[in-house]
């Protein structure tokens, strides 16, 4: 059967149908600001720019030039003490404009080229939503710290406030999202993979296969599953690489179960030995009669193992365990805003990225339910 | 006779979760050497690296897996669970971490059940009794955006109101229950509603199911036609036969808790398991962390033996083997 979203949303009431649909709208919606969040976000280049002497610096180009004043590369730059005098630069555009102006006079001059960071625009300026500061969200405020106000609220310039450091909220919700899709939706994938195969191998050639590996499944089930998690990030290091391979790992198991419980349901059915009949080999009847029918319900608990996988991360970030630091994720921006909960009108640091985990498992939840309902049906009417 | 397979699968079981564990800390890099010399120890020069091939030696390192693996099984087997070997903690003994903050977790444990059963049990009862009505519309509501709040999460939002807003409750730290009992209470009550209102979600959603399953069985209405009050009907009848599966997963659960409360023990700054397990990974004591998984990974493989037991005990229809 295919998944279709008519199939799921058929006899419908019109609630439940809103229930299927904000549910799906906000997944979809994640899914795509994440993706698109190079394209959306200012972002941070090195540039080849003409040295500027600190005399001749006026008012108007300081933003990208007085941070020029420390030669060098990116790590030079962070720890850049001279950035204090660069307050004038508000605006995105102000710092867009000047440092391409620069770089267009610098091959006529015979001035010195350096390599610096510059922000340039956004691939895709969609107005009102030129995501606010130089938001390639993580390194660039740290550039340039007069810009940053600590633990502001929604604002017209910060959609939802600025964090601890002044970073953008919103901004770094969208990059931490990527890291809820890694995590949520290619470590999953990789468990249902490997745990699927492995469950109808076991469940439809039976014997000794399944002794084996069911046994095996069984007793790494027998694991405390965050246990395991921690253990693998901490000696592997923390990497998003190594956070998903920890997640699929510990996935794999109950993949298997589910997808080996479903086999041996199906593998029983008439249409089954049908094909076993016709003289199909084992490959195609697995392929062709029992994937089909353990997909709906593999499915659900995909997604399901979604949900698991976005919080896993979260708690991971609370042990100090998720990406390394500057990069953010929703369980890291979660974290971040604990010590800043205790002062006033900074509650939003931590709670804003917590409503958006919150929505997306709940999301993910209801989703399941409506499959799982499908799925049901499907069985009774059989 | 099921006694007997049950049993030997539980020993199986046992022997291969030892092995998988080992398996493990044998998998990842890193070499416990460094911990014993410290990080500053030069590695470079002659001397140093007799040095550490001599502590290899000591540790055991040296000997073939098999061998280590045996050796360390035979200490767990008599009761000996290996031991730091870092520079600043050497001697401090797996048993005596145990000792001292196992029943940290099982309080937490303990106290987290008793919640969420407490909860779940009445209002799973409730949102079946009155299925589709706005008691169970609002029963299911609820726990459904329970299902969807992490446990930190609601530790964040129970620290932010009643520790920083209203200031009842200590937003962290752990008193024992030998030095204050009410104290110990209070203490508790953030980790216990985080973990335990999530738990209490999947509780009820499973009774309820359960419970509305049961209630169509031609036998309650039977004992509704006999007058039988429905309160009488919804406990004595209806209640037994639907909670085999809430007693499964509560089973399940408590190996998860002790493994899943690692968070909020680090959250709430409680002296647990979890954060033994969290700082011995991080100063690579791979003895430690070998022995505190699988001890914990025990928990749950015998609970669950446990309430498999159980199940076969309180259920007459698996006792005497008929199908049900």
């Amino acid at each position: 059967m295919k998944l279709r979203i008519s199939t799921l949303t058929r006899d419908l009431s019109k609630r439940d149908k809103v229930a299927f649909y904000v549910p799906l709208v906000w997944l979809c919606a994640v899914v795509f600001l994440s993706l698109a969040a190079p394209l959306l976000t200012m972002r941070v280049e090195l540039k080849e720019l003409p040295v500027v002497k600190p005399t001749t610096v006026s008012t108007t180009t300081t933003a990208p030039t007085s941070n020029t004043q420390n030669p060098g590369g990116v790590t030079n730059l962070g720890g850049g003490g001279s950035t204090t005098t660069q307050a004038p630069a508000t605006s995105t555009t102000v710092l867009g404009t000047t440092t391409t102006a620069p770089a267009s006079s610098g091959a006529s001059n015979e001035v010195a080229t350096e390599k610096r960071l510059v922000a340039v625009d956004p691939i895709i300026p969609i107005p009102g939503f030129k995501l606010k500061p130089w938001d390639r969200s993580w390194e660039t405020v740290k550039e340039i710290p007069s810009l940053r106000i600590p633990g502001e609220g929604p604002s017209g310039d910060h959609w939802l406030g600025t964090d601890e450091l002044g970073r953008d909220i919103l901004s770094r919700l969208i990059w931490g999202g990527r890291v809820a899709l890694a995590v949520g939706i290619v470590s999953v994938l990789v468990a249902m993979v490997i745990g699927g195969t492995i469950g109808m191998l076991s469940g439809y050639l039976r014997g000794r296969t399944e002794t084996f590996l069911m046994t095996i499944a069984g007793s790494l089930l027998a694991f405390p599953s965050l246990i395991l998690v921690i253990a693998i990030v901490a000696f592997l290091g923390q990497d998003l690489k190594n956070i998903v391979l920890a997640i699929a790992v510990v996935a794999i198991p109950s993949f298997a179960r589910i997808s080996y419980a479903n086999t041996l349901a199906a593998s029983q059915r008439e249409y089954v030995l049908a094909a076993r009949s016709l003289g199909a080999s084992r490959f195609r009847v697995l392929r062709r009669e029992i994937l089909p029918n353990i997909f709906l319900p593999l499915s659900a608990y995909a997604l399901v193992v979604t949900a698991v996988a976005i919080v896993a991360e979260g708690g991971l970030a609370f042990l100090g365990l998720s990406v390394p630091d500057p990069q953010p994720s929703w369980g890291s921006m979660i974290n971040d805003g604990r010590k800043p909960l205790t002062l006033d009108g900074t509650w939003h640091i931590s709670f804003i990225p917590a409503i958006v985990m919150f929505l997306t498992v709940l999301s993910l939840n209801l989703i399941v339910d409506r499959i799982r309902q499908i799925a049901e049906g499907k069985e009774s009417k059989l | 006779m099921r006694f007997t397979t049950k049993l030997v699968s539980l020993v199986a079981t046992v022997i291969l979760v030892s092995f998988f564990t080992f398996l493990l800390t044998q998998l990842i890099p890193g070499d416990p050497v460094i911990s014993v010399l410290g990080p500053a120890y030069n590695t470079q020069t002659e001397e140093g690296r007799a040095q550490i091939e001599l502590v290899r030696e000591e540790l055991g390192l040296n000997d073939p897996f098999p061998v280590r693996y045996f050796n360390w099984a035979k200490g767990v087997f008599t009761g000996d669970l290996g031991n730091k070997i870092g520079v600043n903690s050497a001697g401090i003994t797996t048993n005596r971490i145990l000792k001292e903050r196992l029943p940290v977790t099982l309080e937490i444990m303990l106290l987290t059940q008793i919640f969420a059963l407490l909860v779940a049990i009445p209002a799973g009862i409730l949102s079946a009794h009155k299925e589709d009505r706005f008691a169970d519309k609002s029963v299911t509501g609820f726990s459904f955006a329970m299902l969807a709040l992490p446990s930190f999460v609601i530790a964040l939002i129970l620290v932010f109101v009643f520790a920083v807003k209203l200031g009842w409750l200590p937003s962290s730290g752990y008193t024992r229950l030998t030095e204050d009992l009410s104290e110990n209470l209070k203490s508790m009550i953030i980790p216990v509603l985080s973990l335990g209102l999530g738990l209490a979600a999947v509780y009820t959603r499973l009774l309820r199911a359960e419970m509305i399953s049961t209630l169509k069985e031609d036998y309650i209405l039977m004992a509704k036609a006999k007058g039988i009050s429905s309160r009488r009907v919804l406990f004595r009848h209806a209640l037994r036969p639907s909670s085999f599966a809430l007693l499964t997963i509560a089973g399940i659960n408590i190996g998860a808790l002790i493994g899943g409360a690692v968070i909020i023990e680090q959250f709430m700054a409680i002296p647990g398991v979890g954060g033994a397990l969290v700082q011995a990974v991080a100063e690579r004591e791979y003895e430690v962390i070998l022995s505190l998984v699988f001890v914990i990974s025990m928990f749950y493989v015998v609970a669950n033996f446990l309430v498999d037991l159980l199940y076969s005990f309180l259920d007459p229809r698996i006792r005497r083997g008929t199908s049900r």
